[in-house]
């Protein structure tokens, strides 16, 4: 068999991309015609490019789509527009700190009104803000209107997600939020599958548009919460940091126990339970909570209700519940004071007391949040774990968060 | 399949102009003109949908930043691929940083035929045994139906390092996709 030359194969590819002139397309047909090697290689290069044409389209996501026209607001430089989308800018950057605060706080708070943990605050806000900015959601809260309506601003955070990526671009306007944005520790934690998972998350997105998590957010107990001493202190405690890197809580985190917690009918009725808000709320429980008199606890009204509640009974013989309340970490956290005096404050039985902590806890998107593999599996993380150990970091997501309620 | 606008450059620079004269229904036609290619050629690079579509937004996050600058004596489609493109080539070295591809190849399944689908998981796993710079010349050439000097323009490199690039790489593919499974 006669070997093709180098000139002949191009001629033939060039015939396949309809590159010959009639001349070459005759000569093509002249070498098929006479050389089986020609043929087999014509007529796999015609098979070759019915493969490729056989390949569909694909669309991106709509999302990701409209983030592209909502950044147009950014550059049109006579629009208009321009400076109010600005503006909104920076109350999204703020909005989203205050969502990622918001977020911890109420997984925190989930965790110790229910006495398991109030771990991962800070850096499970950072959920929200680097999620928001980098990747890109919840667009439909501002779609709704409820901040920068109109200027179509639903996709700012992806031109701020790239700009993101070296100094000279990051043009966010907060210092904080810029130096955020260029942290080591935020970039893997970005960077990161358990991440990204979390990201594509329905969950998440439907709770951070849901309305009942909107009217949590605006309530003023939360914000007076989030404003408090005792949590500042929590934050910056050397038994939150340590939490989160305790392998007890890591279990917990992933244990199948703490997901049929979640997902306990009764954990759910006595979370949302008048008796136990009262409880909550009583001065007894709270001196309990700082191991004093738990005697007088015995004779309160409200503890005697929620300890006859059916919910309370249901959940008393539910397993996931009884392995959860004899988790090492579990009780190292009872012990840390600053969680004490966390419990104790008025702000936090302010809190308990809202018709939004209630909506909240009746949500099905943050009990879906809550036993999600995912949301888990970054709580677990190594790079959840090295951020929200950075006590910097909590605070400037702290800082950046207080900055919306002033 | 080739879905990707028809090359018109007067009707890009009149849109890049009138969304620098503060247009913005005209970023959107352009947006809308090469959002779909741009995302398929990202795609066809990369093998994974998530790089992909932030290739696209990278991509176009930059080029309307960069509008004050761009030269409408380049053509913006050019502009744009070579941004898409190089975006996905610099996405491949970060990734390469991280895991190694092991010519995997990440995509969802969509309402395609069967054979529709298998002729993408086939090509797909295809093209990432290819170099990049090989198969950045097979993405613009079949996915795009560029000619060689288009690809040349938006490459930057010299028609005859097209013909080159693309006669070996189908020559890989050919190997791979039709002689091997014969």
């Amino acid at each position: 068999m006669n070997m093709l030359t180098q000139y002949q194969i191009e001629l033939i590819h060039r015939e396949i991309d309809g590159g010959n002139n009639s001349d070459e397309s005759a000569e093509v047909r002249a070498l098929v015609a006479t050389e089986p090697e020609a043929m087999a290689l014509l007529n796999n290069l015609q098979s070759l490019d019915a493969l490729f044409r056989q390949v569909p389209d694909r669309e991106a996501s709509p999302r990701v789509r409209q983030a592209i026209h909502g950044a147009m607001s950014l550059h049109s430089r006579a629009s208009p527009k321009v400076e109010d989308a600005q503006g909104t800018m920076q109350m999204i950057t703020r909005w989203a700190a205050q969502q990622l605060t918001g977020v911890s706080n109420f997984m925190g708070e989930l965790m110790s009104t229910k006495k398991i943990l109030l771990g991962a605050t800070t850096a499970v806000a950072a959920i929200a803000i680097i999620g928001y900015v980098f990747v890109g959601y919840p667009p439909s809260v501002f779609d709704a209107g409820t901040i920068g309506s109109g200027n179509g601003m639903g996709g700012v955070q992806k031109a701020e997600r790239y700009k993101g990526k070296t100094a000279e671009t990051v043009t966010l306007s907060t210092p904080e939020i810029q130096a955020l944005l260029q942290n080591d520790k935020i970039l893997k934690l970005v960077r990161s599958d358990v991440f990204r998972e979390v990201m594509r998350d329905d969950a998440m997105f439907t709770l951070m548009s849901s309305e009942a998590y909107r009217d949590l957010m605006s309530n003023e107990a939360y914000r007076d919460l989030q404003s408090s001493e005792a949590y500042h202190d929590l934050m910056s405690s050397q038994a939150y940091r340590d939490l989160m890197s305790n392998e007890a809580y890591r279990d917990l985190m992933s244990s199948q126990a703490y997901r049929d917690l979640k997902s306990n009918e009764a954990y759910r009725d006595l979370m949302s339970s008048e008796a136990y808000r009262d409880l909550q709320s009583n001065a007894a429980y709270r001196d309990l909570m700082s191991n004093e008199v738990y005697r007088d606890l015995q004779s309160n009204e409200a503890y005697r209700d929620l300890m006859s509640s059916q919910a309370y009974r249901d959940l008393m013989s539910n397993a996931a519940y009884r392995d959860l309340m004899s988790n090492e970490a579990y009780r190292d956290l009872m012990s840390n004071e600053a969680y004490r005096d966390l419990m104790s404050s008025e702000a936090y039985r302010d809190l308990m007391s809202t018709a939004a902590y209630r909506d909240l806890m009746s949500n099905a998107a943050y009990r879906d949040l809550m036993s999600n593999d995912a949301y888990r599996d970054l709580m677990s993380s190594d790079a959840f774990r090295e951020l929200a150990r950075d006590q910097s970091l909590s605070q400037a997501f702290l800082n950046e968060a207080m900055r919306d309620q002033q | 399949m080739d879905n990707s606008p028809a090359p018109d450059d007067n009707l890009d620079r009149a849109l890049v102009r009138r969304f620098l004269d503060g247009e913005r229904a005209a970023g959107d036609e352009l947006v809308n003109r090469y959002q779909r290619s741009v995302f398929n050629v990202a795609l066809r690079m990369l093998g994974n949908v998530q790089d992909a579509e932030d290739v696209m937004q990278t991509t176009f996050g930059n080029a309307f930043e960069a509008l004050d600058s761009y030269d409408p004596n380049y053509r913006f489609f050019s502009w744009i691929y070579r941004m898409t493109v190089n975006e996905s080539l610099d996405t491949l070295k970060r990734r390469r940083n991280v895991v190694s591809l092991d010519g995997s190849f990440d995509l969802p399944a969509t309402g395609a035929s069967q054979s529709a689908a298998e002729a993408e998981d086939r090509v797909g796993k295809a093209l990432l045994e290819l170099k990049p710079d090989d198969r950045a010349v097979v993405v613009l050439k079949h996915f795009v139906s560029f000619s060689y000097e288009e690809i040349s323009d938006v490459l930057d490199v010299p028609v005859k390092t097209v013909k080159s690039r693309l006669f070996t790489a189908r020559e890989r593919l050919r190997q791979s996709l039709l002689v091997a499974r014969a």
